[in-house]
């Protein structure tokens, strides 16, 4: 018994002294799956867990829901919600990044899962549930591959918040798969444009923001 | 026992100090406060063995290095009250996952430590928290034991197989001990999932759910199983079945389950669950079958807080009475 107690307290030990996070998000349900099918030349991957609360706090919400045009749910989105982002690897090299959302759909919770290369397009995008009773023709690759190749500067076009607004109307030109759920739709558009938000934000430091956010750069100036 | 868990301790120091740094940890505080009422016991504070009043916590983490994440690691532990005064001890501490889960590749784990067996729902779903369980408990009388696992790809399905002491939350494990377990299921994510899973082994029984005091083991089992289960995520639905087929030493047993879940979609904290169950351990049998209906339902008043109530009705008990049960549980989990 006692040397039972010493090797539960020797895991305790080695676990605990390390640092500790919050509150997880939407994580792959079967990452090296997924990771193996988008990226077949993947050898592995890195998982980081970054929250918004340790990004930025109330100001990056600001910053994100001005973006996004909507204001972020407390349940699914709140600044402790840690997303898990995966670097894909080929040996050392990175070749892509994997992130995950929560997005409230119609008739529950949506996650949505966007696959991207370095420079944050977009190589493959995938529901990882979807609650909706048409969520056949969501799920179906004539429906997905429509994002494929569309970046966060997309939805600003999109969105008409574009710094540079002679760019063809990419989004625009995805259709509504459904019949009866324009809501589910809609909530996948937002949905896609968080996760990118995200990506840029976390992973790029906001540079697309920066760049092609059409109140970015004066947002950075005033702070300067 | 003792060696397994030494060896579970030297691997995760060996894997730390390799680390490099490139380490990424989640830690979660759990608070689980429940409070109920029988009648035939009248207030109670607690559900089965595995569902007491308790604080704890989760501490998930993965480790790697320049090459990709090559360690991910849990421990989830909890001290928990029984309120029935029925056991030797008020207070003891259960420990619920104590793994570490070793990259032997893309798609192929080894996992050593305290985890689910591979063997029906239990394994997909995780009912730690929830009131409203798998047939795990009836099946092999715990939902984790202490083992080695792998799981990978074979082709279009995914596989696991993991071979376990057969002692449960207890450290304890008898000569002759064992549980083994497989299971292949279609890969998650897809609308319609099922999967397909057997085990064989000599499982000990124990008085109690726990890991420290060591629980008191009044015997064992001979059990032999094969199991099917399907869940399906239609719209606002949640559909879950399992059917569950073997023996328990020289009789036959039969298990089913069917569960419903439904989150209102104008209102989505909101989630409402209907269960059916059916377990026999003499099929045919009356005094030894076993059927109950439970309802429960949930509000999320954040991600981190959720309050439950939920109604459990034994139609057919092994002794032949009937019970109703009322529960409220308001569960915490978060930073």
């Amino acid at each position: 018994m006692k040397s039972a107690l010493l090797n539960i307290a020797l895991v305790c030990l080695t676990v605990s002294a390390q640092i500790s996070y919050g509150v997880t998000g939407c994580s792959l349900d079967d990452p090296d799956r997924d990771v193996r099918r988008i990226f077949p030349e993947a050898t592995g991957f890195r998982t980081d867990f970054i929250n918004i609360g340790s990004k930025g706090g109330g100001e990056l919400v600001q910053r994100i829901e001005t973006v996004l045009g909507d204001k972020l749910d407390p349940v699914y989105e709140g600044l402790d919600v840690d997303y898990a982002f995966y670097t894909v690897l080929r040996d050392k090299e990175e070749i892509g990044i994997v992130h995950g959302v929560n997005q409230k759909g119609k008739y529950g919770g949506m996650q949505l899962i966007i696959a991207t290369d370095l420079k944050g397009v977009i190589r493959d995008f995938y529901y990882q549930k979807i609650s909706s009773p048409e969520s056949k023709k969501f799920r179906d690759k004539s429906f997905t591959e429509k994002f494929k190749g569309l970046t966060l500067v997309d939805f600003y076009i999109y969105k008409g918040v574009a710094k540079e607004t002679d760019g063809e109307n990419r989004v625009a030109k995805i259709s509504d798969p459904s019949e009866k759920n324009a809501g589910d739709f809609q909530a996948t558009l937002r949905g896609v444009m968080k996760n990118l938000i995200l990506l840029d934000e976390f992973k790029m430091d906001g540079k697309c923001y920066k760049e092609y956010f059409k109140q970015g750069q004066e947002n950075e100036n005033a702070k300067k | 026992m003792k060696k397994l868990l030494t060896f579970c301790s030297l691997l995760i120091f060996c894997a730390y100090t390799t680390a490099h740094g490139a380490s990424q940890a989640l830690l979660y505080k759990e608070i689980n406060l429940l409070a109920g009422y029988s009648d035939i016991d009248g207030w109670v504070g607690e559900k089965g063995m595995d569902m007491k009043n308790s604080v704890g916590f989760e501490y998930f983490r993965k480790d790697g290095n320049e090459f990709g994440d090559f360690l991910t690691s849990d421990l989830q532990t909890r001290l928990s009250y029984d309120s029935s005064g029925e056991l030797d001890e008020d207070w003891a501490v259960e420990v619920h996952n104590a793994w570490v889960d070793y990259k032997l590749g893309l798609g192929k784990n080894l996992r050593v430590g305290h985890f689910a067996p591979a063997f029906g729902l239990e394994p997909v779903l995780n009912t730690h928290s929830s009131l409203l369980k798998t047939l795990a408990d009836d099946d092999i009388g715990f939902n984790r034991d202490w083992g080695v696992g792998w799981r990978g790809g074979l082709g279009a399905v995914d596989c696991q197989t993991a071979v376990q002491t057969g002692s449960g939350m207890g450290l304890e494990r008898r000569d002759g001990s064992v549980l083994t377990t497989a299971r292949i299921e279609k890969p998650k994510g897809a609308t319609w999932q099922w999967g397909l899973s057997g085990l064989w082994g000599e499982v000990l029984e124990s008085e109690q759910m726990r890991t420290i005091p060591e629980p008191d083991i009044i015997g064992s089992v001979s059990k032999k199983r094969i199991g099917s289960d399907l869940r399906c995520n239609a719209g606002p639905f949640l559909v879950l079945g399992e059917l569950t087929f073997g023996r328990d030493d020289d009789r036959n047993v039969l298990g089913a389950l069917l569960e419903l879940g439904y989150v209102v979609p104008d209102f989505q904290a909101v989630t409402m669950k209907i269960q059916e169950r059916f377990w026999s351990d003499n099929p045919g049998n009356p005094d030894q079958t076993a059927s109950g209906s439970a309802f429960s339902a949930s509000y999320n008043f954040s991600s981190s807080l959720t309050l439950t109530v939920g109604t459990f009705h034994d139609w057919e008990k092994p002794d032949g009475g009937e019970d109703t049960q009322v529960f409220l549980q308001m569960y915490y989990f978060g930073k």
